[in-house]
């Protein structure tokens, strides 16, 4: 059993201004209005579209909130449903926030923290995954022998060993993952040929404790967390590179009081754009010859604003034809893999994903491009459910390819 | 101790909260009907949308009213004209109460169930079923919201006129209540759009008017004989449902331009003298009045920006737009408007474009062209304090020169005033002419925080009282049909006045002749009174003070 | 028979000398009147009037008609029962010119209001088919009107109609405050009002109203295009309407031209053979570089199409007779009489609509040729109202059942076609709402119950039965 640790932290009914504020407007159900071209693609909100009741809806989630709060309903199953349905993509709160200046995720976040310290949260199935997490450091039972696997051969220093100016993190699901092996293994390459000194923690990488996060165990959370502050305040990097848009999130806004303030954190699109747009230090030069479009993680986009830096690097890639789609964004459509849904409740992830790839496919693009596992992983599985031709990228291995190398 | 338990301990020593509902009735909504129903219900619908699950019953308790929390006891969600039909007839079987629900997006607690009942929510009937954009009009159902219906309109050259409210807000719902929008003086609102409807009676039974009637041609024109189709507006549900309707689209011309007159004075004098005249020569596109807080709010789609914009904006604003099959059309329209505006009251400004444009600029959703030419749409209304209350009035626009006066002295009488564009206790104007000036729908808004107990308790009594002000002392008319406000909506009347019909004659003899007749077709569409239930019928009083 | 002694208190009401009876009195409603009528014409002064006839008629159940054409229908005058005429109901109450609104009685006709309001510099928008000279009944019956190609809002506010109990059922915002206020249309509940429209007077007899005026403009130009096909005539006129270059705006062909704007049988046989087959009648109003920007605009689309302008002084016959009423009735100087088929469709299907009627009218052996038709655009062209003239000598009973067979035939073929007819009547009220939904016409019944329970305001006007 790891150490647990009480942090310092919000609860829900800090956030009552928030949720008792919400007059169910509905806004957080769409697309923002001036910037929706076809009427088929208004909706944003997957669990609202799928399941159609207002309570699946953020306006709902944050009825359920006030609710609880003054004890107007207990918790039940359903309850449990709604509030890990949600796919925390803040799709709502992209809307909400300028509107009102409300927080919805940050409600069903705590929501969820909530569940946890009630006993009627995470679902069996996050159980499964927060065990593992305690078993073996990774929510995936990827034994710790084969953490760094996925670097072999790859001019990647160890930074228990040596001393870098760049870790680079690959997080459990690349590394667990081998669907998403050359993915990662680009993403490293990349920094390498952009002329970057980078190293990895090898065998000794830990989560980065998002999942617990996602699912609302916030004291196993804080377990990780302080763990890996431990480890990156002593390495003496300057920066870390996360190709997992879920570490890059949980290092920017969870770890970041407690980080030393010299290490600067990217996630892999950022140092990309660095590398490829802005000091072109990489230069893409082999066409790719593909119609593509760029799929906006949520923990990218929404969470950090990084919109046009993706695209920057992609623009530069000759031969690639740039489009987007409908829900482009700040108002992308997320894939189904956010909030721990996929695994508490696969066929709804899929579905979600599957409408994504519905979309994908009127734009006429040949690829969907992106920059997140999860993200990578739904659409590989929306692809084989559909038997569809589209393609999908992370966003490192076009740039590797149009580097005109391998990994 | 535990966190969780000394939780746990708080919450048993605390009042539990209750759902809180009006006084339980003695005929509807009886446990054992209720469960009857329910089962009825899933036969009918499928087990999948019918609940009672608390967890959802909260998704339909509030809006964004100042109402407390009621529940409804049962939520359905049909998928077609039929389904909505059984729910109907069930509910009349078991005497449970109906309300329907379009989008859900109310100021009024018009879908809040006072006595709980079902609530009928008919978003999964969220259909576009027809869209043509030769002949002008579109087929929806009642799920559909602006959104959705003015992006497939303008796929096809067309436009919904654009409320005054978000674009979540339902098509449908909106015509059966306000349906105001800044393109009233050229096209009117509400009923004026209304081709034809498919609705469901509170009997179960269906009616079609209009050309849906027996399947004819779209042709614009209502029928045949007697025009049926906007039975259902300002009815809420009293009536039934409607579950289909056809809209008219107008034409989308190519080109659109829009001039800034202003006028800085606090005084609204030579403004409706020159709205009058603007109104009369029917060039513009969209035309509306608004003081610069409104100016805002319909510009900006932040908080953040509505503030900017009104913070720059002169007190007094003319929103007019311009449209034309060239641009030179358009501006030459807009040219004839400004020289007209400036022979009658030469103190008007016009703030050049790129003013705005620079206003705007750094503004990430407030792109003019976009705003424009795309969806200049729908007002994001309920931004600005997280709610606020309505002063809506209609009127010639004349009489609005001094209930405009006597409704903000009552405000700030009642809680003060600040300069701050937006405050919580600012109010606000706006003159929205309606057929050319014929008539015009003035809105007097007060900015109020939901979540802030207080302050909704200084700005209620202002609003009350600065509504009776212009009601009574001015003798003017709610935009929301004053009759059913009275008799059927949710209004904030003091208990004992829930049987309100017996106000309307003492207030006009007129209304009697018409309460009388609109309780008259209730009873015989809804013998047990279920649909939408807020109050009695039959008192009587009305068929004898119509008499009189 | 109605009782002598009810009689006598009407009579005591509104006069004796406006209670009248027999044929001299009632032909003037029913011109081919050949037995003696039972109706009793009846002329009230004001709505008191009226009230108090219908108190007395409701205490007696006799029914009730009201004069609701030029010409009424002659088989109502064998009915029992009284007639009201609103000819003393003709006061102008006020011309509001600053809210462009005329109050009035059912008793004003176009010709009256339109003259008034000119003095006031404003003016009304006048009907293409009208069958009433009276502005209230005309705008209540949603006559089509010659400018509906430029304003498109509906030209009736407020209307005040006597119910069959006497009570007064006022419509729109009249209903909460007093006159002057809003009048604003609408009512303030479920709108119940517009019921009224188009009913035959079934469920109140409207009597008094507050109808749109315009303001007048600074100019006005008449454009005249010839075609020689239908196809390109309407969609100039489509065109127009659509991108909102038009203040009136009409295709019509030759034969409906001739009898509209001539006043004898010879004079429209010549001033056909002046005319092309198919003529679209543009006119434009506004500000004087609006029009000449519009005129640029509409001639550029004519040229496009085809079109052949066409100058001289067809233009001003052409402008002159815009400037009146247009009254069905008033064709029948032509052959005797004149039976009209009118509906709206899509533009797109106006030449196939028209094609049916032709072929309907060879199947019976009328002259296709000699039918007058015209097509007005509605809501920017998003319909068409569609006539189709036939002109006929009623004293040759031959060709008067041709055009009844044709008549019967072409609405036959055109409503299998599901285009929309409104206010149908007669045999052709059967021949619609025998297609209708029964809701909708279980919900007419039901308000008919409601505000006339006696069934005695113009039983069987709408349709037998209602």
């Amino acid at each position: 059993m790891k150490k647990r640790i009480t942090a310092p932290r919000e609860v829900l009914h800090e956030l009552q201004a928030d949720y008792s504020i919400c007059t169910k407007c509905k806004i957080c159900q769409g697309v923002h209005v001036q910037f929706c071209p076809d009427a088929r693609f208004w909706r944003n909100c997957p669990a609202g579209t799928r399941y159609r009741w207002d309570a699946y809806y953020a306006s709902g989630k944050m009825e359920i909130a006030r609710g609880l709060h003054v004890n107007e309903i207990e918790p039940n199953e359903r309850m449990a449903h709604i509030v890990y349905s949600c796919m925390l993509c803040s799709s709502c709160q992209e809307q909400c926030y300028e509107v009102k200046q409300l927080h919805p995720t940050r409600v069903f976040e705590l929501l969820r923290e909530k569940a946890v310290q009630d006993g009627w949260g995470p679902m069996p199935e996050h159980k499964k995954l927060l065990e593992a997490m305690e078993e073996y450091d990774n929510p995936w039972e990827l034994p710790k022998k084969k953490r760094g696997e996925w670097a072999k051969g790859l001019p990647l220093k160890n930074l228990k060993k040596e001393k870098a100016e760049t870790l680079f993190f690959a997080g459990c699901t690349y590394a667990a993952d081998k669907e998403l092996r050359n993915a990662v293994r680009s993403a490293a390459l990349c920094l390498v040929e952009g002329g970057m000194d980078v190293g990895t923690l090898g065998a000794e990488e830990l989560c980065c404790g998002a999942p617990a996060l996602l699912v609302g165990d916030r004291d196993l959370f804080e377990t990780f967390a302080f763990e890996n502050i431990e480890v990156f305040n002593q390495l003496g990097v300057k920066t870390i590179v996360a190709p997992c848009s879920h570490c890059a999130w949980v290092f920017k806004e969870e770890y970041s009081r407690e980080i030393n303030q010299e290490i600067k954190v990217m996630q892999i699109s950022e140092a990309l754009y660095h590398l490829v747009a802005k000091e072109k230090k990489l230069v893409p030069e082999k066409e790719v010859r593909m119609k593509a479009v760029f799929h906006d993680p949520c923990k990218l986009g929404r969470r950090f604003d990084l919109y046009k830096q993706p695209r920057a690097v992609l623009e530069a890639i000759p031969g690639l034809e740039l489009m987007e789609f409908y829900r482009a964004t700040f108002n992308s459509l997320c894939c189904g893999g956010g909030g721990g849904v996929p695994y508490a409740f696969p066929d709804f992830a899929l579905w979600t994903a599957k409408e994504r790839l519905f979309e994908a496919e009127a734009t006429g693009a040949e690829a969907i491009i992106t920059s997140c596992p999860y993200c990578v992983q739904m659409f590989k599985k929306a692809i084989g459910e559909k038997k569809s031709e589209m393609k999908v990228y992370d966003l490192a291995e076009i740039v590797l390819l149009s580097l005109g190398k391998e990994v | 101790m535990w966190i969780r338990d000394i939780a746990k301990d708080i919450k048993e020593r605390r009042v539990s909260g209750i759902i809180w509902q009006h006084e339980a009735d003695p005929l509807h909504n009886k446990k054992e009907d209720l469960e009857r129903a329910k089962e009825l219900l899933v036969q009918a619908l499928g087990e999948e949308w019918v609940t009672d699950d608390p967890t959802i019953l909260i998704g339909y308790s509030r809006d964004q009213s100042p109402f407390p929390s009621h529940y409804p006891h049962l939520v359905v969600m049909p998928d077609s004209t039929e389904e909505v039909a059984e729910v109907y007839k069930i509910a009349n079987q078991c005497k449970v109460d109906v309300i329907p629900m379009g989008t859900g997006l109310t100021t009024m607690a018009l879908h809040i169930p006072m006595y709980g009942g079902i609530i009928m929510d008919l978003r999964r009937m969220d259909r576009i079923l027809e869209v043509n954009g030769d002949d002008l009009y579109m087929v929806i159902q009642p799920g559909v919201n602006y959104l959705a219906a003015q992006v497939e309109a303008q796929r096809v050259k067309a436009r919904v006129l654009n409320p005054s409210t978000a674009a979540t807000a339902g098509v449908i719902s909106n015509h059966a209540f306000c349906n105001i929008n800044t393109l009233a003086s050229k096209f009117g609102f509400g009923i004026d759009n209304i081709i034809d409807v498919t609705m469901v009676l509170p009997d179960g039974s269906i009616m079609k008017t209009g050309p849906a009637s027996y399947g004819a041609v779209k042709a614009q024109v209502p029928g045949p004989g007697p025009d049926l189709s906007s039975m259902f507006r300002y009815a809420f549900g009293t009536l039934g449902t409607v579950t289909e309707m056809t809209l008219r689209l107008y034409p989308e011309q190519e080109y659109i331009y829009q001039i800034y007159p202003a006028y800085e004075k606090d005084d609204l004098t030579r403004v409706i003298d020159v709205l009058y005249a603007v109104a009369n020569e029917n060039l513009t596109l969209e035309l509306a009045h608004m003081q610069n807080s409104f100016f805002g709010i319909f510009v900006g789609s932040t908080n953040k920006e509505a503030c900017a914009i009104a913070k720059s904006m002169p007190r007094n604003n003319f929103f007019t737009i311009f449209s034309g099959t060239t641009m030179e059309e358009a501006k030459l329209k807009a040219d004839l408007v400004e020289r007209l505006i400036l022979e009658m009251e030469p103190e008007f400004d016009f703030l050049p474009p790129e003013v705005m444009e620079d206003l705007v600029s750094d503004l990430r959703s407030a792109n003019l062209d976009r705003w424009q030419k795309y969806f200049n749409v729908t007002v994001r209304v309920m931004r600005v304090r997280g709610s606020f209350l309505i002063g809506a009035l209609i009127g010639h626009l004349d009489n609005f020169l001094e209930v405009e006066k006597r409704m903000r002295e009552s405000t700030s009488n009642q809680i003060g005033h600040t300069d701050d564009p937006l405050p919580p206790d600012d109010a606000s104007t706006y003159l929205q002419p309606y057929h050319m000036g014929r008539s015009a729908y003035m809105e007097y808004d007060l900015y109020t925080n939901q979540g802030d107990k207080d302050e909704v308790m200084r700005t209620f009594p202002a609003y009350m009282r600065v509504m009776m002000e212009a009601m009574i002392g001015e003798g003017l008319v709610l935009a929301c049909g004053a009759i059913p406000l009275l008799k059927g909506m949710p209004a904030p009347l003091p208990k004992g006045l829930e049987n309100a019909d017996n106000l309307m004659p003492l207030l006009q003899p007129n209304a009697a002749v018409f309460a009388d007749v609109f309780t008259e077709v209730k009873k015989a569409v809804d013998p047990n009174n279920i649909a939408a239930r807020r109050w009695d019928y039959e008192t009587g009083l009305c068929k004898k003070m119509s008499l009189i | 028979m109605i009782d002598q002694g009810l009689l006598k208190k009407i009579s005591e009401i509104v006069g004796p000398e406006h209670v009248l009876k027999g044929k001299n009195y009632l032909s003037k409603y029913f011109p081919r009147l050949e037995e003696e009528p039972q109706l009793v014409l009846v002329r009230p002064q004001d709505e008191f009037d009226l009230s108090e006839v219908m108190i007395i008629a409701s205490e007696n159940k006799v029914p009730v008609y009201s004069v609701r054409r030029e010409r009424m229908n002659d088989d109502l005058a064998s009915k029992e029962g009284l007639l009201v005429d609103f000819s003393r109901m003709d006061q102008i109450k006020e011309i509001d010119r600053r809210n462009l609104m005329a109050h009035i009685y059912a008793g004003v006709s176009y010709e009256t209001l339109q003259k008034k309001c000119l003095e006031k510099d404003c003016k009304l928008l006048l009907p293409a088919a009208a069958t009433s000279r009276s502005v209230l009944r005309s705008y209540l019956d949603r006559d089509i009107l010659l400018g509906s190609g430029g304003y498109r809002a509906p030209n009736l506010s407020i209307f005040h109609a006597v119910l069959s109990d006497g009570r007064i059922w006022v419509s729109g915002s009249q209903q909460m405050t007093s006159e002057g206020i809003a009048d604003f249309r609408e009512d303030q509940g479920p709108q119940f009002s517009l019921f009224f429209g188009a009913s035959e007077d079934i469920f109140g007899l409207p009597f008094y109203g507050i109808v749109y005026t315009y303001p007048l403009r600074e100019a006005r130009k008449v454009l005249l295009f010839a075609f020689d096909q239908l196809e390109p005539a309407k969609d100039l006129a489509y065109k127009v309407s659509r991108e909102e270059h038009c203040f009136e705006c009409l295709t019509a062909n030759s034969r409906y031209l001739s009898v509209l704007c001539s006043s004898s049988a010879d004079e429209a046989e010549k001033m056909r053979e002046q005319l092309p087959p198919w003529l679209t009648v543009v006119t434009l109003e506004h500000r004087r570089e609006l029009v000449e920007l519009w005129e640029r605009y509409v001639r550029a689309d004519a040229e496009n199409l085809g079109g052949k302008p066409l100058e001289g002084e067809l233009v001003e016959v052409i402008d002159r007779q815009l400037q009146k009423p247009w009254y069905l009735f008033e064709r029948d100087y032509f052959k005797g009489a004149m039976q009209h088929i009118f509906h709206y469709d899509s533009y797109k299907r106006v030449p196939q609509l028209f094609s049916e009627v032709t072929a309907a009218a060879q199947a019976v052996g009328y002259p296709a040729e000699e039918i007058g038709q015209v097509i007005i655009p509605v809501y920017f062209g998003g319909a068409g109202y569609c006539e189709s003239d036939l002109y006929y000598n009623p004293d040759d009973s031959e060709e008067a059942g041709r055009v009844e067979k044709l008549y019967e035939q072409a609405y036959r073929s055109l409503l299998d076609k599901k285009t929309f007819v409104d206010k149908p009547v007669g045999k052709l009220a059967s021949m619609v709402y025998g297609l209708v939904d029964e809701g909708f016409l279980n919900m007419i019944k039901l308000f008919k119950r409601i505000v006339d329970p006696a069934g005695i305001m113009n039983p069987g006007q709408l349709l037998e039965g209602v």
